[in-house]
């Protein structure tokens, strides 16, 4: 398994395009909170922590290309016949790529979320700076939640074999529940949507009205919840499959 | 190869691949299915079904609601009345009573067709801040001067023109506006009106709050001439209340007093178009009906990324710039497959959404915003005009970036995250309204089916569904982008050697 891991370490650094990819998710995580604590007002502790994280609705995104890329790249180049080639237990396969995708993503949305709510709680004059606690609460959720949309693209992507339809199917899963939610007017259907929505784990201005503290760690548990049925399937077809 | 040959090859290799085809047929299942799944949802509001809406001549909602005092015209005649007073009554909060008067708060004089609700009729009238204006067909509105009271008004009837003139001192008479009322019945219900729609507080981040108003107006001596039919005045609510009208606590419609000497009445409602927001309350619209369209636009996008991007991939690409050496043609092809696929997509997506909207809502006893047929069609059509340029878009961008997964991502993104960020309440208006200026979201504008009147107050406001630009400039601002990226695009095919 060491070995495995090894190889999948090597092979997440050896394309310029993943460092890309987590710089352009610190950026737009950042970038985007800071510019809503700039220009909305908040005047609680939770509304600022909320601001401040407002930059993970693109983030996300950006996660999820690079979860899917994890293995759809493979696909896409052949890569993958070597490397089922050289790790026939499958199983220990997706498990070392949802390691080491999930340990990297985690890295760098742990800087991205304190760097935004450091920046908003600088910025922001009126409102009380959250406890030292719940500080590192906020932040630790939104970065698991973050890692598990990774994982979410990256058992997609297993599942279909490419990169663009899984990215394109995660980015549905994410924001269509809280567009959807929108027109529905029946305020238990509407609480249901967001509850067991993957986005559900990601503090935002947006998604209010779920009955209950946004971004508690039992929501974290539906994004893992999500993230393990979609590893579940992949690896399911990664087993079943030739490649 | 000639640009039709080049089509005809590229809708091949478009329809070869199933996986496309199925994709193109779902995102125009899910555009028709969502919007009328989630309706279904719905429970009718309790209490029984929602106000049934009154349709103007035009066929769009309207309100209209007054307090009438009322006599019959049964020929020519004027009537003439000096407005003496006009204040307001608004319950601002627990014990908070506002004598302000609503801005348009309206007094004054009118002729209606018929007394059926939605009938056409011709006003002229002082309002709470805007002067003197004559109104007719619920959505004409002419400014005349700016007066505060007290002002003289004066209505004439001829034959089936209707004519309003107002003055500042009685003997000095200026003409504001004139209509022609077709059909104008021989004894037309005519007299004095008040009403007042609910205030609307627009804050800058909270939810808009309407709180009920009414108005009171005393008109001096009501001087009439000609073929009235001899009966005492006789005053009542006309046409309930509407969506935009309420009494506040405690406060009901009349009229005191002597047409002689002074005559002080008490109304509240509305004269005018329906328009959303805050005031509309749980009615169902027709862009509601294709909100379906993002699930549908997911999937577009995809597959329209794909299309360029597996060429790259496979290395076909090669291949089809060998078999036709001019790139723009090749772009141009493929831009026209996708643009086709999508625009009947999601018009026919639309078309079926409209329709088991309307259906699904009346079963469920949820009222429906009636809409004219012009905008009607322009929400059909527009979402098929969305729906194919946000797959051009894709397409270029795949183009350029040669990577689907990340032209997926950039036009997701760019798209929908500002949508949802501006009609989630929460941002500050300002700053909801440049979002969907500058961005490609700007393109939703085009599926706008509530209107706007600048003579009705409401939260014009993206949550509640208005855009801040007009419908086709928001398609503009989209196809803006489409003409760049394609641009970009055939710029570098040409100078990239694949």
């Amino acid at each position: 398994m060491r070995a495995v891991l090894h190889a999948e370490w090597t092979k997440q650094w050896s394309v310029p395009s993943t460092w890309w990819s987590l710089i352009a998710a610190i950026i737009v995580t950042i970038g985007g909170g800071a510019a809503m604590s700039a220009l909305v007002h908040a005047d609680t502790a939770d509304g600022l922590a909320r601001l401040a994280m407002s930059g993970v609705l693109l983030g996300q995104a950006v996660v999820a290309a690079l979860g899917a890329a994890a293995i759809g790249d493979e696909y896409a180049n052949g890569l993958i016949v070597t490397t089922v080639a050289a790790v026939p237990q499958r199983g220990s396969l997706l498990a070392a790529k949802a390691v080491v995708l999930g340990g990297t993503v985690l890295a760098a949305t742990i800087i991205a979320a304190s760097a935004s709510l450091s920046w908003a709680v600088l910025l922001t004059i009126d409102a009380p700076d959250p406890q030292p606690d719940t500080a590192i609460q906020t932040v630790l959720k939104t970065a698991a939640s973050m890692a598990l949309i990774a994982l979410l693209a990256l058992g997609t992507a297993t599942v279909f074999r490419s990169t663009a339809t899984a990215t394109g199917l995660v980015l549905g899963l994410l924001y269509l529940p809280p567009l959807l939610a929108a027109l529905i007017a029946d305020p238990a259907w509407q609480v249901r949507v967001q509850r067991y929505a993957p986005m559900s784990g990601v503090l935002t201005p947006i998604g209010n009205g779920t009955g209950r503290e946004p971004a508690s760690w039992s929501s974290v548990g539906v994004v893992a919840t999500w993230a393990v049925a979609a590893l579940g399937a992949g690896c399911h077809s990664l087993k079943r499959r030739d490649v | 190869m000639s640009f039709l040959h080049q089509l005809r090859a590229e809708w091949a290799k478009f329809h070869s691949v199933r996986a496309w085809i199925l994709a193109v047929l779902g995102a125009a299942v899910v555009t028709a299915a969502l919007g009328p799944l989630n309706l279904s949802t719905q429970h009718a509001p309790s209490g029984g079904p929602g106000p049934t809406l009154v349709r103007g001549p035009d066929g769009q909602a309207v309100n209209d609601s007054f307090y009438f005092v009322r006599r019959h015209l049964a020929g020519d005649g004027t009537i003439t009345a000096r407005i003496t007073e006009l204040s307001g009554i608004t319950v601002t909060g627990p014990d908070r009573v506002s004598h302000e008067v609503q801005g348009w708060a309206k007094a004054g004089i009118i002729v209606k067709q018929s007394l059926t609700p939605g009938s056409p009729y011709a006003a002229i009238m002082l309002t709470g801040a805007h002067g003197v204006r004559f109104q007719d067909g619920y959505t004409h509105d002419t400014a005349g001067p700016a007066r505060t009271v007290p002002c003289w008004l004066r209505l004439t009837r001829s034959a089936d023109t209707v004519t309003g003139e107002e003055s500042s001192d009685g003997t000095h008479w200026q003409r504001v506006g004139s209509v022609r009322i077709p059909g104008l019945a021989a004894d037309a219900p005519a007299g004095l009106f008040v009403t007042s729609p609910s205030t609307v507080h627009v804050a800058a981040i909270d939810v808009p709050q309407t709180n009920p108003a009414a108005a009171v107006a005393t008109f001096g001596p009501v001087a009439l001439t000609g073929a009235w039919t001899p009966e005492p005045w006789s005053g009542a609510q006309f046409g309930g209340l509407g969506t935009s009208g309420d009494y506040p606590p405690g406060v009901d419609g009349g009229f005191t007093g002597n047409a002689d000497a002074a005559l002080t009445v008490t109304g509240a409602g509305d004269i005018a178009p329906v328009v959303g927001g805050s005031v509309l309350g749980n009615g169902a619209t027709v862009e509601g009906f294709v909100g379906g369209t993002f699930a549908g636009l997911i999937a577009l996008v995809v597959v329209a990324a794909l299309f360029i991007t597996t060429e790259y991939r496979r290395g076909l690409i090669r291949t089809t710039l060998a078999a036709c050496p001019r790139p723009v043609r090749v772009l141009g092809a493929k831009t026209t497959v996708v643009a086709c696929l999508g625009f009947t997509a999601g018009t026919l997506g639309a078309t079926v959404a409209v329709l088991a909207g309307h259906h699904i809502a009346d079963a469920h006893g949820i009222y429906t915003v009636p809409v004219t047929t012009p905008t009607l069609l322009r929400v059909e059509i527009g979402t098929g005009v969305l729906s194919a340029a946000m797959a051009v878009l894709a397409l270029a961008l795949g183009a350029v970036l040669r990577s689907g997964a990340t032209a997926i991502t950039v036009v997701i993104v760019a798209t929908v995250v500002p949508y949802l960020l501006a009609v989630s309440p929460g941002l500050p208006t300002v700053a909801a309204q440049w979002l969907l200026r500058v961005t490609p979201a700007a393109g939703f504008a085009i599926r706008q089916s509530l209107p706007r009147f600048a003579q009705v107050d409401s939260s014009y406001i993206p949550p509640d569904g208005y855009f801040p630009l007009a419908p086709w400039a928001g398609a503009a601002v989209l196809c803006g982008y489409c003409v760049v990226a394609f641009t970009a695009a055939s710029f570098l095919l040409r100078r990239r050697e694949v």
